[in-house]
C-alpha cells in the first residue's frame, strides 16, 4: 500500500512536470529573468547575470568565466581575482568587434565609455565611433590578432570586450578584466535580443536595455502577425562558399530560428553548432538545389555585386537555385554595425522573404543582387 | 513496536515492487530529460563545470519548468541506490546465516558475486555525487607558448615549453590541406613538492594529483587561419569522486569475475554430470 502511495505521489510529480513544461511561454527558452523573494538570475544563452546581493552581481561571459560586478568604492567580496573585479559603472572600454559597440549604442554609453576599437576609421559606419576617432578620444588598437598593447595600456580601460579568447594571458597580466562575447554555440533569437541585457549591469543602463529587448520583442510580434496567413513558404539559405571552406548559420543561429518564425523554410535547420559553421560543399549544393532565397556573407567590397559576379569568384555557387531563377541578398557595409537596429533588421528580413505581406517596402540593410553587373561605359 | 515499524520500513525498502516501479517511474523522468536536454542545452552546459550546487541554485531553480526531471532523476537515484542496498544486505545476511550449508568454502564466498556488483555500483554512485557536489572545474585558461598560469586556489603552476600541431599536407582530401589533424602540448606542471612534464592532447589527459588538465581547444586551426596567435584552452578539474567511482569500477570487475567463474565452473559440473 505504501508503496503504491510512494509510486502514485510520484507519478503525480512526473505529470505536473509534463504539464508544466507544456505551459511554457514562446519566449522562454533562452532567458529567465525572476526576483520574487531575492532570488535574481537571468541566463542568456550561455551568459548569466545573477545578483548575489545589493552591491554584488555575479556574471558568466561567453568562455564560462566568472566575473564580478561591483559598485565603485564598495568592498570586493572574497575570493575574486583582481581581473574578474569590474568596478560599475565601467567608465572605459575598449571592444574588439562591431557586434560589441553595436550593443554599446543600444545602451547609450559609445560616446561616454569607448576609448579603443580594432578597426581603422575607414571601416566605421557608426557616427559616434568615427566622431570619436576623428576627435582622438577612441583610439585604433590594431587589429583583434595583433592588438598593440601598449596603445591598449595607454588608453587604460577598466574592461575588454572581445570574441578572441587568447588575449585573455595578457589582459590577466595587465589587471584588466575581459568579457567574451562570443560562444561554442551560436546564440538563438532570444539570446540575440536578450545579449545586451547582459551588458547591461556593467553600466548600470538595465532600462535601456530593457526598452531594447521590448522594442525588439514588439517587432517579432508584428513579423508574426503579417506573416501568419501567408501561403507561401520560402526555402532559405544563408552562408557562402570560400577558397576549400563552405560556411552557413546553423539552424540554431538566431537567423535560422527568425526564418522559421516567418513562415519560411530554413534549409540548414539540422545543422546545430557555432555561428558561420563549417558544412561539407556536398550538402551546401544539396541544400541550394531546392532554396528560393539566397543570403551571402559577402559584402560588395568582397565581390557580391551580381550573381554573375558570385559565379565568378566560384564556379560552384553558379549550381545553387537562386543563382539560376531566385533571389540573392548581400549585406550592406552598415549591416553588422546596426545591432541596435535589431527590429529593423529582423523586419527587413521577413520583407525579403515575404515580399506580398510589406508592399513597397525599401531595403536598407540588405541588397538584392541583379543578375549581372551593370556595363561600365568609358 | 517500533522494531516492527524499522522491519516493515526495511521490507518496503528493499522490496522487488519498488524497484520495478522506481524503474518505470526513471524512465518517464528520463524521457522528460531527453526532451529537456534537447530543447534547452544552454541550461544545462553550465552543469558540467560549475558544479551542481551552484547550478541548482541559479539555472536549477530559475527554470525549474526545464529542469525539475533533473532533482527528481537523483531523488529517484537515492531512492534506487536505498532499494538496491537493503535488497542486497537483506540476501548477504541470508547468505551469511546459511554459511553452514555450504560445504565448500570457495562456492561460498562465490555465492557473492552479484552482491559485490551491487555494492559496487553503489560506490559508483556514490562517486558521482561527490564530483557533482564538490568537484571544482577551472575553465577557459589560455596558455601561449613559453608562458604559465597558476591554477586558481592553488600553488600549481603550467608552463606551456612547446605547441604541436600537425596539418594535413596530402592531396587526397583537398578540402582538408592545411588543416590541423594533430594537436599535441608539452605541459611542466610544478608545485612546491613536485614537478611534472607530460604530453597533453585531445582523449590524452594529464593527472597531476589532485588535478586532471584537459585540453579543450587551441589554435592556429589552420595554416591561412585568421586566428594566427598560438594557444591552448586548458579545462582544469580537481575531482575528488573520480576514487570512487574508479574503485566501484575494480570491485565490480572483481565481482563479474567470480560471477563468470561461478558460471563456469556450474556449466562444467552439468557437463559432467551428463
Amino acid at each position: 500500500m505504501k508503496m503504491k502511495t510512494a509510486a502514485q505521489l510520484i507519478t503525480a510529480i512526473l505529470f505536473f512536470s509534463f504539464v508544466l513544461y507544456g505551459c511554457k511561454p514562446e519566449n522562454a527558452n533562452s532567458s529567465n529573468e525572476k526576483d520574487p523573494g531575492g532570488f535574481s538570475f537571468m541566463s542568456i544563452g550561455s551568459f548569466s547575470v545573477e545578483q548575489i546581493a545589493e552591491n554584488w552581481t555575479e556574471v558568466r561571459d561567453g568562455a564560462g568565466r566568472t566575473l564580478v560586478l561591483i559598485p565603485r568604492g564598495t568592498k570586493v567580496p572574497d575570493g575574486y581575482a583582481p581581473h574578474q573585479v569590474v568596478r560599475v559603472p565601467v567608465k572605459r572600454v575598449a571592444a574588439s568587434g562591431f557586434f560589441e559597440i553595436a550593443n554599446l549604442k543600444t545602451l547609450g554609453v559609445i560616446e561616454d565609455v569607448l576609448v579603443g576599437v580594432t578597426n581603422k576609421i575607414e571601416d566605421w559606419t557608426i557616427p559616434e565611433v568615427v566622431s570619436g576617432m576623428k576627435q582622438g578620444k577612441i583610439v585604433y588598437l590594431g587589429e583583434t590578432s595583433a592588438i598593440d598593447y601598449e596603445r591598449l595600456k595607454a588608453q587604460e580601460p577598466e574592461l575588454v570586450m572581445t570574441w578572441d579568447t587568447s588575449i585573455i594571458p595578457m589582459l590577466n597580466e595587465m589587471c584588466v578584466p575581459c568579457v567574451i562575447t562570443s560562444t561554442p554555440v551560436a546564440m538563438c533569437l532570444t539570446a540575440r535580443m536578450r545579449f545586451v541585457s547582459f551588458i547591461a549591469p556593467f553600466f548600470n543602463r538595465e532600462k535601456e536595455a530593457e526598452a531594447y529587448f521590448s522594442r525588439v520583442t514588439k517587432s517579432l510580434e508584428k513579423i508574426r502577425q503579417k506573416t501568419r496567413n501567408t501561403d507561401y513558404e520560402p526555402k532559405v539559405m544563408w552562408g557562402d562558399i570560400y577558397e576549400k571552406r563552405v560556411l552557413v548559420e546553423p539552424g540554431n543561429a538566431w537567423v535560422g530560428e527568425l526564418v522559421g518564425l516567418a513562415q519560411s523554410d530554413y534549409m540548414f535547420d539540422d545543422v546545430y553548432g557555432k555561428s558561420c559553421i563549417e558544412i561539407s560543399l556536398e550538402r551546401f549544393l544539396y541544400s541550394g538545389e531546392d532554396a528560393d532565397i539566397y543570403f551571402t556573407y559577402r559584402t560588395v567590397k568582397t565581390g557580391a555585386t551580381s550573381k554573375a559576379a558570385l559565379a565568378k569568384i566560384n564556379p560552384l555557387l553558379a549550381r545553387v537555385k537562386p543563382l539560376k531563377d531566385g533571389r540573392v541578398y548581400s549585406p550592406l557595409p552598415h549591416y553588422s554595425q546596426s545591432g541596435d537596429k535589431l527590429d529593423e533588421i529582423l523586419t527587413e528580413i521577413s520583407a525579403i522573404l515575404h515580399p506580398e505581406c510589406y508592399p513597397g517596402y525599401l531595403l536598407r540593410y540588405f541588397n538584392e543582387l541583379p543578375d549581372k553587373d551593370p556595363e561600365r561605359t568609358m | 513496536m517500533s522494531k516492527q515499524i524499522f522491519n516493515n520500513i526495511w521490507h518496503f525498502a528493499g522490496s522487488i515492487y519498488l524497484t520495478a516501479g522506481l524503474f518505470i517511474i526513471s524512465i518517464l523522468d528520463l524521457l522528460t530529460g531527453y526532451y529537456q536536454l534537447k530543447s534547452n542545452p544552454h541550461l544545462f552546459h553550465p552543469l558540467n563545470d560549475m558544479g551542481f550546487i551552484k547550478w541548482a541554485q541559479t539555472y536549477g531553480r530559475g527554470n525549474l519548468i526545464e529542469t525539475s526531471w533533473l532533482f527528481i532523476l537523483i531523488c529517484l537515484l537515492a531512492l534506487i541506490s536505498i532499494n538496491t542496498f537493503v535488497c542486497t544486505t537483506e540476501r548477504v545476511a541470508v547468505l551469511f546465516k546459511n554459511q553452514a550449508a555450504f560445504k565448500q568454502k570457495q562456492r561460498f564466498i562465490l555465492k557473492f558475486a552479484p552482491h559485490i556488483m551491487h555494492y559496487a555500483l553503489l560506490i559508483m554512485l556514490f562517486g558521482y555525487m561527490v564530483s557533482y557536489l564538490s568537484a571544482k572545474s577551472y575553465v577557459c585558461n589560455i596558455l601561449l607558448p613559453g608562458k604559465n598560469i597558476q591554477i586558481p586556489d592553488s600553488s600549481c603552476v603550467i608552463n606551456l615549453d612547446k605547441l604541436h600541431i600537425d596539418y594535413y599536407d596530402e592531396n587526397r582530401l583537398q578540402y582538408m590541406q592545411n588543416r590541423a589533424i594533430h594537436v599535441s602540448a608539452r605541459l611542466t606542471i610544478k608545485d612546491k613538492n613536485k614537478a611534472k612534464t607530460s604530453e597533453l592532447s585531445f582523449n590524452q589527459p594529464i593527472w597531476f594529483p589532485p588535478y586532471s588538465i584537459h585540453l579543450k581547444n587551441f589554435a592556429p586551426k589552420s595554416r591561412n587561419s585568421m586566428d594566427r596567435r598560438s594557444f591552448i584552452n586548458l579545462i582544469i578539474k580537481r575531482d575528488p569522486g573520480v576514487k570512487y567511482y574508479f574503485g566501484g569500477m575494480v570491485i565490480f570487475i572483481v565481482g563479474l569475475s567470480m560471477y563468470i567463474f561461478q558460471w563456469i565452473k556450474k556449466h562444467n559440473r552439468h557437463e559432467d554430470i551428463k
